[in-house]
């Protein structure tokens, strides 16, 4: 499905359009990503910072992370979805959150990250990368 | 592993502690769930509402989930990371997102629901049921 792609946060006040192809996109267990997605992993959609055009209020707090980088995270102030994370290190990406598209069925990520802390009842699919920590 | 467990938000001005055992853990991979993780699916540890002590500050909102009945979600207000929700159809439950747990390893879904939105290319292990 070519682009563009729409998604938003859970409540619809943030509304956003990715106007071209991702970059590549990712699947990784680190434990911050448990925690932001309060699930098993989080998801990375790695855009270009100049496609992907937000429409609403958004909300942002900035960590540093394991790395020693700084990252920082964009939510909807009123129902707290986290719609991209902006690594510092990386020029002009962004890594999008892509449960978030309105459509989701074609997402088929290339790599799974730190495994080594995976819950560990995930299978990792057969042609997914595995890689124990930060590639 | 016994109770209490602990968790909290990624900025930590959340935190909690869970008293008591959880009833059970489920994964969701309904569009809501999605939208709520950014990710594939959601997760859900059923805890018992009187088992659950938050400290911090919350904030929530509550949407009108695809059964017709209300849902609320509490999340952190300076991370945005949503710490539990609470279904209307069971007063005694909340519903915490496991993945904010200090200690994660260990976690299986006994079932995952909504199967029929799953992304394709998740695959679930044989033991686990899938609802549609």
């Amino acid at each position: 499905m070519p682009a563009p792609y729409s998604g938003g946060c859970q409540c619809g006040q943030v509304r956003y359009e990715l106007t071209d192809e991702p970059l590549r996109l990712i699947a990784c267990h680190c434990t911050e990503c448990q925690r932001q997605s309060g699930s098993a992993f989080g998801m990375s959609m790695l855009v270009r910072a100049a496609d992907l055009k937000i429409d609403g209020m958004t909300k942002s707090f900035t960590r540093v992370a394991d790395s020693g980088h700084k990252n920082t995270g964009v939510f909807c102030p009123d129902c707290g979805v986290r719609i991209h994370n902006t690594p510092h290190y990386l020029d002009d990406v962004l890594t999008l959150k892509p449960g978030t598209l309105d459509d989701t069925s074609w997402l088929r990520p290339t790599a799974m990250l730190w495994t080594k802390s995976a819950q560990g009842w995930v299978p990792t699919p057969d042609d997914v990368k595995e890689i124990e920590g930060q590639p | 592993m016994p109770p209490p467990y602990t968790g909290r938000c990624q900025c930590a001005r959340i935190r909690y502690e869970i008293t008591g055992e959880p009833i059970k853990v489920t994964a969701c991979h309904c569009m809501a769930c999605q939208k709520q993780s950014g990710s594939a699916f959601g997760m859900a540890l059923w805890v018992r509402s009187g088992d659950l002590r938050v400290t911090g500050t919350p904030k929530s909102y509550t949407r009108t989930a695809d059964s017709g009945k209300p849902m609320t979600g509490v999340f952190c207000p300076d991370c945005g990371v949503r710490i539990y929700n609470i279904p209307s159809y069971d007063q005694d439950v909340y519903l915490l997102k496991p993945g904010t747990l200090d200690d994660t390893k260990g976690l299986r879904p006994e079932r995952m629901v909504w199967a029929h939105r799953k992304q394709p290319w998740v695959d679930i292990p044989e033991d686990i049921e899938l609802v549609e």
